[in-house]
């Protein structure tokens, strides 16, 4: 498929950023870390999804040729911009408490292009209703 | 409060398989020194149904499953799974390696000192 000087034009609009990939247990933390990342950031282009996890494939006891009970993770993702993107890992690094034991990894990619994202000013709070 | 420590050289390995291969790609990409994996189900469409009879050979339910890897280890791993997947064989799935720029986790107080990296 060819690209149109219209389309070409259009991808100007929407430049090279980051993907900043977590995973953390399913114990609530995703959600406080969304809410934190939109209050404190301003970071709406994120979310998160349910995952098995397979942790520590080489260290767990298991029998032979078997491997270990999975776990139900959340993996939160965030896009930001390129100069977002230290504070951002960095904030989520220390919120999600990813220095802990057994809390999960974090890792980012380059995105090579990213369209915005605006919600409706008239939504109500996640938390308060309001 | 310690520093963090940026874990670089890494890079993650995807791959869409079947579902009942999901379980062996583990094991091999464990037994070549993968240390924790990251699976979800998927369903595949489109294709299989231009595909007439032959399109029951295809098996639409898949598993996602991603692996992070340090970059030297990422052609030993990727090659295990391909093997192990049969992805040469038609519609088994595919898979791909995307650099990751930097990573962060967990370092244990012992592997700290041992770096001489900020210990507690």
């Amino acid at each position: 498929m060819n690209t149109t000087p219209d389309t070409a034009a259009r991808r100007s609009d929407f430049p090279a950023g980051k993907a900043i990939y977590c995973t953390l247990p399913d114990d609530g933390t995703d959600k406080r870390l969304l809410v934190e990342l939109r209050k404190k950031r301003g970071i709406i282009r994120a979310g998160s999804a349910t995952r098995r996890g397979i942790a520590a494939l080489v260290t767990v006891t298991t029998k032979r040729g078997k491997l270990p009970e999975p776990n139900l993770i959340k993996q939160v993702f965030v896009l930001c911009t390129d100069d977002q993107a230290d504070e951002i890992f960095d904030f989520i690094f220390w919120s999600a408490k990813i220095d802990k034991p057994g809390r999960g990894m974090m890792w980012q990619q380059a995105v090579t292009g990213c369209t915005p994202y605006e919600l409706p000013a008239d939504i109500p709070d996640e938390m308060t209703g309001a | 409060m310690s520093e963090i420590i940026y874990l670089t050289d890494l890079a993650s390995i995807t791959c869409i398989v079947d579902k009942d291969r999901s379980d062996a790609v583990l094991l091999a990409a464990r037994d070549v020194g993968a240390r924790a994996a990251i699976v979800h189900s998927a369903q595949s469409w489109g294709v299989r149904e231009r595909l007439g009879a032959w399109g029951v050979a295809v098996e639409t339910e898949k598993d996602v499953i991603m692996i992070l890897v340090s970059s030297d280890q990422q052609d030993l791993i990727f090659d295990a799974i391909y093997q192990t997947a049969g992805l040469d064989a038609p519609g088994r799935g595919f898979m791909f390696i995307s650099p990751v720029e930097r990573g962060a986790t967990y370092v244990p107080e012992a592997v700290r000192k041992r770096l001489g990296v900020n210990p507690e």
